[in-house]
């Protein structure tokens, strides 16, 4: 007589844990997360809209509470360290003083480079949403493109390059439990580093 | 609407003609909010009062009545005499007719309401105890307008709305018949906030929507839009976050609570602005703890079917939500840079659908070609 082991379809904690992170694409809706993942693209690329709604679209986008939590917590510390959550004052401010990531008193850029890094940790295990997480991660660390002078384009692309190949490396490489939880706790690393910039 | 999701009619039948009439009517009064002050019948109508008429109007058509000649006449009388009323006395004059028609709503929903009886008569009794506030409030205003005359008629008066709201919204169980008294409640409440003054109203109502935020959801919308507007400044949030919340009620979707964006939007940068802490720490508890909620209830919206009556109010909550500055009547909240980015958000995502319609049937075309 065969018997099955006990636990025998029984996911592993992993498994269990990405399957409920898993974007909205089981029920075939690959339509939509190529339409969130466009929308978030776009007002990151352009610094255009507001940082809780880019939050809400890239939460979205991972259909995913924690990581909603995390662009939200985002939003807010560029709210402590730009005083608002308008993406063209954000990218404006960026645009006349430097890249986020470059300027400021340390713990303010350290505000963002670790905004950035939650939001590139955030990204799912998939293309689409590491082009969205990582746009969204590099705007805010670099800023948008203010002009046409070659080494601004050079650089502003190889941030864009760069993030999102982090974005797609984090959703490939680091488990997704830990990449939830880490964006999360890095988002309220740098919601402190912009209250401390502040100070 | 996703792939996932199935347009079908709703059991319960009303007249085939009642969606695209109702759908007319809100859209008129739509229309009238955007064209501004305006005159009907000798009465001036402000933006916002034309808007709240819209939003009485939606409601109204999202609970179509059974195929009788009473519920029918209670149906018309909620959605074409209630706005009218409602935005009559909204715009600063007399508040008469809006009080009779809010007391014969009531009395309608008790009679033609539906649920078990004694689910109808808790919460026609719940709107009753606000519209006797309404009556007091309005009569110890001399002229019997919808302002109140010091700060106890301005209690009142926010009492009245917060207790239609909950009727509205049905604190335990809803009925439909009620729900549009969402609408004239957010408008009692909203206009009797800023007679109160200091931190007790922000800091009540804000308990209040955090006590129902798992329960209500949309309930807790609207006690925080009450919660807003007690604070400096908060007039054109509450209005904003008193949206969301009639259309979340109108829409009943889990997916519904987005509607509440743009207010939430709005109220984080209101938060910001110098004053009392203590009441803001309130409210943006209660935003918190609301916004949390609608983020988990979401979790279940991938594969939903959505009524043939919502489809007016989806229509409305998805420009709202793409475009709330193009509803002036809400005054100045501050979200032009919210508009820009989600238009264009918007237009991205409508050419990347396109294109992902279109890409298989060009792959087709050209291999089919080159075969040739």
């Amino acid at each position: 007589m065969l018997v099955e082991s006990p636990g025998a379809h029984v996911l592993s904690r992993q498994t269990a844990v990405a399957a409920r992170a898993r974007p909205l694409r089981a029920d075939g809706s690959r339509h939509i997360a190529v339409a969130l993942a466009a929308g978030a693209g776009a007002m990151a690329l352009t610094s255009s809209g507001d940082a809780l709604a880019l939050g809400v679209l890239l939460g979205l986008l991972a259909a995913d509470v924690v990581v909603w939590g995390g662009a939200s917590l985002v939003a807010l510390a560029s709210l402590a360290r730009w005083g608002s959550t308008s993406l063209r004052a954000i990218g404006g401010a960026q645009a006349v003083l430097g890249p986020a990531g470059l300027v400021g008193v340390t713990a303010a850029a350290l505000s963002s480079w670790l905004g950035g890094a939650a939001l590139v940790v955030a990204s799912p295990p998939n293309a689409i949403s590491a082009v969205a997480f990582g746009l969204a991660g590099s705007a805010l660390v670099a800023g948008p493109v203010t002009g046409l002078d070659a080494v601004h384009l050079a650089s502003r692309a190889a941030s864009i390059v760069v993030g999102i190949g982090a974005a797609w490396g984090a959703g490939r490489w680091v488990p997704r439990r830990i990449a939830r939880w880490g964006s999360l706790s890095l988002a309220a690393a740098s919601v402190v580093c912009a209250l401390l910039g502040r100070l | 609407m996703s792939a996932g999701q199935v347009l079908r009619d709703e059991r319960r039948s009303g007249p085939p003609i009642w969606i695209p009439f109702a759908a007319l009517v809100a859209a008129a009064w739509v229309t009238a909010a955007l064209l501004g002050e305006m005159t009907l019948g000798g009465q001036s109508l402000t933006p916002a009062a034309s808007a709240a008429a819209a939003g009485a109007a939606l409601l109204a058509g999202v609970s179509p009545p059974a195929r009788r000649p009473l519920p029918v006449i209670a149906g018309l009388f909620a959605l074409l005499a209630v706005p009218a009323a409602l935005a009559v006395a909204a715009s600063g004059s007399d508040a008469r007719p809006f009080v009779a028609a809010v007391a014969a709503l009531v009395a309608a929903g008790a009679i033609f309401g539906g649920r078990d009886e004694v689910t109808r008569l808790r919460a026609a009794a719940m709107a009753g105890v606000g519209v006797a506030m309404l009556v007091a409030t309005v009569a110890a205003n001399g002229g019997w307008r919808l302002t109140p005359a010091g700060r106890p008629a301005a209690v009142a008066l926010v009492a009245a709305g917060a207790a239609m709201a909950m009727a509205a919204s049905g604190a335990i169980v809803p009925v439909a018949a009620l729900r549009p008294l969402l609408v004239p409640g957010l408008v009692c409440a909203l206009v009797g906030a800023p007679g109160l003054g200091g931190p007790a109203l922000p800091l009540i109502a804000s308990a209040c929507a955090v006590s129902v935020a798992t329960l209500r959801p949309p309930l807790a919308l609207a006690l925080l839009a009450v919660a807003t507007a007690g604070l400096p400044g908060g007039q054109p949030v509450a209005a904003l976050i008193g949206t969301g919340a009639v259309l979340a009620v109108a829409i009943d979707l889990p997916a519904a609570g987005l509607a509440a964006l743009p207010g939430g939007v709005a109220l984080t940068a209101l938060l910001t602005d110098p004053g009392p802490a203590l009441p803001r720490v309130s409210v943006a508890a209660a935003g918190l703890t609301i916004a949390v909620g609608i983020a988990m209830s979401l979790r279940g919206a991938a594969r939903v079917e959505v009524e043939r009556r919502r489809l007016p109010a989806i229509a409305a909550a998805g420009w709202f939500v793409v475009a709330p500055g193009t509803w002036s009547w809400a005054g100045d909240a501050g979200l032009r840079p919210y508009d820009t980015g989600m238009v264009r958000a918007f237009a991205v995502a409508g050419l990347a659908l396109v294109w992902m319609s279109l890409a298989p049937r060009i792959a087709e075309v050209s291999a089919a070609r080159r075969q040739r």
